[in-house]
């Protein structure tokens, strides 16, 4: 059982946010993915749980575009990871309504600010770039990475910092 | 809901509060205190006979003690229960529990809002959740409006499907004088509207009102004692799926398709035999996700279903006749007053709006973002 004295779900997916990973659970059990991070898997309460690291690709399950008054349309959209869960996110750079139930798109991470701890995003893949990252071969990023505060992935700062603006 | 009985218990007494936007300083609790009164008035009880209270708000977090002391009651039996706008009819079955235990014996469940004197954010200030607020959705329309994006992606659906839901409540509601819309809508006005979160312009989203209502619930047997012909609690389905729209598991079903079933079975009856719905239309999707959920059409045609004003007044399912969320009022959580139009219509005292030998009617609720749902169907005497 986590021990919540020390470190709670959303405490380790943060963890991982600010190192650009977008983390998940899976249960050990049956290898199922879930999200949002929980101290028990859902449904049964086993606390056989693995943090992992998704590849962060991902198709537009759902999108809504919003209007606030005095501001640009917004996109909100459901993201289905490959990995086997979903979650509520926004594809950037392309015109809201542009962005396509079915559509791939690919996780950056979103830097947030004082107030706001880094949050996922997702960026319009081309269909030739995903079938490239869905085929790639033994040398790219491992399916999951087990430990619990896996190691970045292989991408320099310079990187980093660019998307990050 | 086994172990509750089909016909054990009546709705005797059912009323409104004032609607629509109600004097500077009115509380929550004075519209519960008054659409409580006038039910009471509606069956000829009293404050005394009242030994159950049901109350949920957005604006009082512990309602049956609120509306209690507010009444100076002493109910044996209480729930606040609060899953949103179906609150009321979890109560109801909840009621009905309680009655056939020998309990209690007459409830009383009981809503208020002054959400539109005080705004919406100040009525119904949403609970930060770090999974969603980051993006900044619009709650709860755009957990509906991707709902709906789902639904057309999958089905086929148009935003004309969707515009004919709320041109067909604005059509009802200019039959009840009570609706706060008092001009007739059409489908380019619906869709040419303000967009507020895609697909929903501000017309495929449900009125920001004040008002409340409240209902009177006893046992069959006591209920035949009172002013009014009792209208009978045939059967009650209750669920939950999520709480928030990125765990509902799949966005076109909802629980209806549980909660439905099992009021059907209780009742005894299906689809066929109901002669009208209330459907709680928080916007424009929920009664096509709900005609299919509850069996009235096969899942994915609710859109092509409501097309050609099939729910309009003169259509061929008569649908929300008060003029629903979407025209007549919603006040934060309307489920109470989508059973009151159902009770009014079983009564046969709908006016110019009343469907002709309303024996069965169904009224179903949903809360949060088509997170909890509840079906309560209603019948006549002669339905026993």
């Amino acid at each position: 059982m986590a021990d919540l004295t020390q470190q709670s779900p959303l405490g380790v997916y943060i963890e991982h946010l600010k190192k650009g990973e977008l983390a998940y659970q899976v249960s050990k059990d049956d290898n199922q993915a879930f999200f949002y991070p929980r101290a028990v898997v859902p449904g049964t309460g086993s606390s056989n749980i693995e943090w992992r690291v998704s590849k962060g690709l991902g198709t537009v399950y759902t999108t809504t575009v919003v209007y606030m008054k005095g501001e640009a349309p917004l996109n909100v959209a459901m993201i289905d990871v490959d990995e086997g869960f979903r979650l509520m996110s926004r594809v950037e750079d392309i015109d809201p309504l542009q962005v396509k139930i079915g559509m791939r798109v690919k996780f950056r991470i979103h830097p947030g600010d004082e107030k706001q701890s880094p949050y996922p995003v997702f960026t319009a893949l081309s269909p030739d770039l995903s079938t490239v990252e869905r085929h790639q071969g033994p040398k790219g990023r491992e399916e999951a990475n087990t430990s619990p505060l896996p190691a970045m992935r292989g991408e320099g700062p310079g990187e980093r910092a660019r998307r990050a603006k | 809901m086994s172990g509750l009985k089909k016909g054990s218990i009546a709705v005797v007494g059912a009323a409104e509060s004032d609607l629509g936007q109600v004097a500077q300083h009115t509380s929550p609790v004075d519209l519960m205190a008054q659409a409580t009164m006038r039910a009471l008035d509606d069956c000829g009880l009293t404050l005394k006979d009242v030994d159950a209270l049901f109350v949920a708000a957005t604006q009082v977090r512990m309602g049956p003690m609120s509306l209690a002391e507010y009444l100076r009651i002493k109910p044996k039996v209480f729930d606040g229960t609060q899953i949103g706008g179906s609150s009321f009819m979890s109560h109801l079955a909840h009621a009905q529990a309680a009655i056939q235990l020998g309990l209690c014996e007459v409830a009383v469940i009981a809503y208020g809002s002054t959400q539109r004197s005080v705004s919406r954010a100040a009525a119904s200030p949403r609970e930060f959740n770090p999974y969603e607020s980051p993006y900044r959705p619009i709650l709860p329309i755009s957990a509906y409006a991707m709902a709906a994006a789902r639904h057309m992606h999958q089905y086929g659906t148009t935003r004309e499907h969707l515009a004919e839901v709320a041109v067909a409540a604005r059509q009802w509601a200019l039959l009840n004088p009570k609706a706060w819309e008092k001009e007739p809508l059409t489908i380019e006005q619906v869709i040419n509207a303000r967009m507020v979160s895609y697909p929903f312009t501000v017309r495929d989203c449900c009125l920001v009102v004040d008002g409340g209502g409240a209902i009177v619930l006893t046992s069959a047997a006591r209920a035949k004692t009172l002013k009014k012909k009792p209208v009978y609690v045939l059967g009650v389905g209750e669920t939950l799926s999520h709480a928030h729209i990125s765990s509902m598991p799949d966005f076109t079903v909802t629980g209806a398709a549980i909660s439905g079933p099992q009021a059907f079975r209780m009742a005894g009856v299906t689809p066929k035999d109901i002669t009208m719905l209330s459907l709680y239309d928080a916007f424009t999707i929920n009664p096509i996700l709900f005609l299919e959920d509850l069996g009235f059409c096969p899942k994915g045609e609710g859109g092509r279903f409501v097309a050609n004003g099939a729910i309009a007044p003169g259509g061929k399912l008569a649908v929300n006749t008060s003029g629903g969320g979407l025209s007549y009022c919603h006040p934060g959580m309307y489920g109470l007053l989508v059973m009151i139009e159902a009770i009014r219509q079983v009564r046969g005292e709908c006016g110019q709006r009343q469907v002709k030998n309303c024996d069965v009617a169904l009224a179903h609720g949903n809360g949060g973002v088509l997170s909890s749902q509840c079906t309560v169907i209603f019948g006549s005497e002669n339905t026993l």
